[in-house]
């Protein structure tokens, strides 16, 4: 079902209009009693207590303290450790407290506000880590901003490093990576549009795009596949990726991953919208084309002739990566004549003692190479270093040694191994694919790596991603930047696909 | 679903459509042939023996030598078992009883020929060569000029681990460095064997008895040594004769295959050696009253090399006499190569032929039939233009430069 999803038609683009004049009301809000149909709040502050009480299951993080002003009994509501209390005491007790206080509460205030009407508003805004205030017989909350909780500040991320380029990636909090692209693009017509999904996390989610320069469909699709998402939790950009894509077995998603607000920045700037969600660094920009997982920020920042070599050896890089094993196995062991005599020489001399078939002897190493990756990624750091040289030391020596594998397989998957490290956006296209390729050496040998060649190929040109197709990197007027890059001068235009209505970019 | 179901069908029915190589082998059970050679026992049976590589990657050392790969140590290695068979399909049939591992021909280097088998025609197993599809056509194809062909697996292998290895690599290096012999491939032997109006050639290797012993204390008899020199020359698929170095020198400039090689060219009583870096000929035939005339154009570019001291060749007009000379000089060596070739031979191994098809194409059709015989008569006329480009680094002869100084 992988390979051949291509086949199946074309859905229907269902519902993708009605569903986007709620677009922005997502139905989230509603924290309990469903019944209750109209919007109120007590006019006495002990029944607010106790509702606001009930509400929060008396939970001690929640601190709802009354006390009494010149003129009015004043209740206050925030959950510690989400608001600045420091600002709480300065800002609103201390100006109600005051003689000067005249009654009015709004007025009293040394911060801006808002005004509700609705006790559930007030405790969703509560455990957004707002303040809320109500005050006898008023009917109505003060809803104050005073957030501040702990957070990582902006760092280097652990992926997607450069020489050269910025060095600054997104934290966990939304607001600062808002803050983050602001700073990037100083364009008023860089539009946020938020949203909460997750009917339990009520996690915030912000959708970037410049307006003007915005593929409309894609932003209309996006829009429609985001409001169809009905779950009760979203903990990373991950759980939106795989709500939001067509093809789950698909492997590649057609939605990219960055830590990194120049890629967003320059991503959006070519008509992209870029989905950031609170609780995670990991922002994805859709859409992403396929050359595009072979490119790194720093191609732009470096001069044309260095990008371009690289971007060369990245292509290479992924062939050797998706095609090697399957290939050298098929040569091996169908079409002997192929390999120069004095290399064929080496391997049935290596191989001599040896109790696997090549294909097997192949296999076997890819799984070892895939044990040592994943138990290095997951160890903490100082024994995953550990682990990676005892491993490394097995497979690359006491295999051979041991009379497990031959030499020349050992060093064709290491080749293998180290090639697709240097694309690793496509780790799982490559390892998916580099198995298929695998199997189909083995078996068939040649014929059957070149059917598989016509398989992978029909899949990729086919693969849509938001309607436009992955490999249309190599259309005419986007080859200036596909596996070469032209200078940057000459890239007077943007992605012809991508940004439709508005393609020069100095518009 | 039903679409995706045909799909899938129409792609497993158009690979089973495509069968090529199914034969699944794995390397580690398979014995790599190095070199055959083939030969008549005294019944008149092919004889096959074989040359096949140890896995342990040792050449040809079965026998339990401990040694390493060492040059000086072959002499453990034991001869090749020799089998018989009515056809060589038989004979490999036979040898195959012997053999633990399943043969490998597709990196097969060299097939050795013996005289008696070529005398006898070739033909019969060139056939198997172009009808089996297992068999490639890249081995090199060489005869041997000895009474006892197979003696040739005694012989010390160069630099190289096996004989096959040792005659690929010497014939490729032959015919760079002294273009006096011919590296021919069953391709260039079944190229030459079809086309109108040219015979094939096969290399030639001959074996010399080590006579002399370099050390005293080793008693050790010396193995012999292979040349690799002259060619084979067939008249269709038989042996007719053989050409020494020199006329295979000849024969590669007029076909053209010539690199590079060295001349002592007479002059008065002493010689002049000069490189021959380049030498094209062009071949024009005519027909006058049933009598074939082919006339030889050879242009070749010279630098000299070593001079014995009697000539001033900072001289233009010296120069312009060396010239002269080479050319009378290789003339006549050229004369006297094609002479043999239509005299002893009577086989058109240059492919005058060829050219006499292109030229003429309709008289062609006449004489097609007895094309050999016109050869043998043909009237043959050699012209050999050449230009010194360069004396080398000094211009005075060495032993003159003294004696000028001197003056």
């Amino acid at each position: 079902m992988i390979i051949f999803n291509f086949i199946k038609p074309n859905q229907k683009q269902q519902n993708s209009q009605k569903n986007n004049s709620n677009f922005l009301q997502a139905d989230a809000k509603k924290i309990t009693d469903k019944n209750r149909e109209q919007a109120y709040v007590p006019s006495r502050i002990s029944e607010c207590e106790e509702y606001l009480k009930d509400k929060f299951c008396n939970s001690p993080d929640v601190i709802i303290e009354d006390f009494e002003t010149k003129k009015k009994k004043v209740l206050i509501a925030y959950i510690d450790g989400l608001a600045n209390k420091d600002l709480i005491d300065r800002d609103i007790i201390k100006p109600l407290k005051s003689t000067d206080f005249k009654g009015e509460v709004s007025s009293a205030l040394n911060a801006c506000h808002t005004i509700s009407d609705d006790i559930d508003d007030a405790a969703f805004e509560m455990v957004n880590g707002n303040v809320a205030i109500f005050y006898e017989k008023s009917r109505q909350a003060v809803i104050v901003d005073f957030k501040q909780w702990d957070k990582r500040s902006v760092e280097m991320p652990d992926s997607e490093t450069v020489t050269r380029g910025p060095k600054e990636g997104f934290t966990e909090n939304i607001r600062t990576n808002t803050s983050l692209i602001r700073r990037k693009i100083r364009n008023p017509r860089l539009v946020f549009e938020n949203l909460t999904l997750g009917r339990q996390t009520n996690t915030s989610i912000s959708l970037v795009y410049v307006k003007g320069i915005v593929n409309k469909d894609v932003l209309e699709e996006v829009k429609s596949r985001l409001a169809k998402i009905d779950v009760d939790s979203i903990l990373e950009s991950g759980f939106i990726e795989q709500y939001i894509e067509k093809n789950s077995f698909s492997p590649i998603s057609g939605i990219g991953v960055t830590q990194k607000p120049d890629i967003v920045a320059a991503r959006i700037l070519e008509g992209r919208v870029a989905i950031l969600c609170d609780g995670t660094p990991h922002v994805l920009t859709i859409p992403e084309l396929f050359l595009e997982n072979l490119h790194s920020s720093e191609d732009y920042y470096n001069r044309t002739l260095q990008s371009t070599m690289i971007r060369i050896l990245r292509v290479v890089g992924l062939f050797i990566g998706v095609l090697l094993p399957g290939f050298s196995v098929a040569i091996i062991t169908y079409n002997q004549e192929m390999i120069p005599a004095s290399f064929l020489t080496h391997i049935i001399t290596s191989t001599q003692k040896t109790p696997l078939p090549s294909a097997a002897e192949a296999f076997f190493l890819i799984l070892m190479f895939e044990l040592l990756k994943e138990s290095g990624t997951r160890l903490p750091r100082a024994v995953g270093s550990a682990i990676t040289i005892v491993g490394s030391l097995i497979i690359g020596d006491s295999a051979v040694s041991a009379g497990i594998v031959g030499a020349p397989m050992v060093i064709i998957i290491a080749l293998t191994a180290v090639a697709s490290f240097i694309v690793p956006n496509l780790t799982e296209f490559i390892s998916i694919y580099r198995l298929f390729f695998l199997f189909l050496g083995a078996t068939m040998g040649l014929l059957g790596i070149g059917a598989g060649i016509v398989i992978m190929l029909t899949q990729l040109i086919s693969t849509e991603s938001f309607g436009i197709p992955i490999l249309s990197s190599f259309s005419k007027n986007e080859i200036k930047d596909s596996v070469v890059r032209f200078p940057l001068r000459s890239l007077k235009y943007r992605p012809a696909s991508i940004a439709k209505d508005n393609i020069k970019r100095i518009k | 679903m039903s679409k995706k179901l045909l799909v899938i069908l129409e792609c497993i029915l158009i690979l089973a459509l495509l069968t090529g190589c199914w034969s699944r082998k794995e390397p580690k059970n398979m014995s790599m042939v190095n070199s055959i050679l083939y030969d008549l026992s005294p019944s008149g049976e092919t004889q096959v023996m074989i040359e096949v590589m140890h896995p342990t990657g040792e050449g040809k050392k079965a026998g339990g030598s401990t040694g390493d790969t060492g040059s000086g140590d072959g002499a453990s290695a034991p001869m090749p078992l020799v089998f018989e068979g009515k056809t060589v399909a038989e004979a490999l049939r036979n040898l195959s009883k012997n053999q633990d591992k399943e043969l490998f021909g597709g990196l097969n280097q060299a097939r050795i020929f013996s005289e008696k088998l070529c005398k006898q025609g070739v033909g019969p197993i060139l056939d198997f060569f172009a009808r089996d599809h297992m068999t490639d056509e890249t081995p090199l194809m060489v005869v041997v000029n000895d009474d006892n062909p197979k003696r040739i697996y005694t012989c010390s292998t160069g630099m190289s681990d096996m004989l096959g290895n040792y005659l690929s690599s010497l014939s490729d290096t032959q015919q760079k460095i002294t273009c006096e012999a011919v590296f021919v491939t069953s391709l260039q032997f079944f190229k030459d064997y079809y086309t109108d109006g040219q015979q094939p050639v096969m290399g030639l290797v001959r074996i010399e008895e080590n006579t002399e012993s370099t050390n005293g204390d080793q008693d050790q008899p010396q193995k012999p040594y292979i040349i690799y020199e002259g060619l084979a020359a067939f008249k269709d698929d038989k042996l007719v004769g053989y050409m020494n170095g020199i006329e295979t020198r000849d024969y590669n400039m007029l076909t053209n295959n010539f690199k590079i090689t060295a001349i002592s060219v007479p002059y008065g009583n002493d010689f002049i050696a000069v490189i021959v870096k380049k030498a094209n000929s062009k071949i024009n035939t005519e027909l006058q009253n049933e009598q074939i005339k082919i006339n030889i154009k050879i242009k070749a570019v010279l630098t000299i090399i070593q001079e014995y001291g009697s000539i001033d060749i900072s001289q233009r007009e010296v120069i312009k006499q060396v010239e002269q000379e080479f050319n009378e000089f290789l003339k006549s060596e050229i004369e006297k190569t094609i002479k043999k070739a239509q005299n002893e031979f009577k086989s058109d191994i240059f492919g005058f032929g060829r050219f006499f098809h292109a030229q003429h194409p309709k008289e062609w059709q006449k004489i097609q039939e007895n094309w050999d015989e016109k050869f043998s008569k043909a009237q043959i006329s050699v012209n050999v233009e050449s230009s010194i480009i360069m004396e080398g680094e000094i211009k005075i002869p060495f032993t003159m430069e003294k004696k000028v100084n001197d003056k």
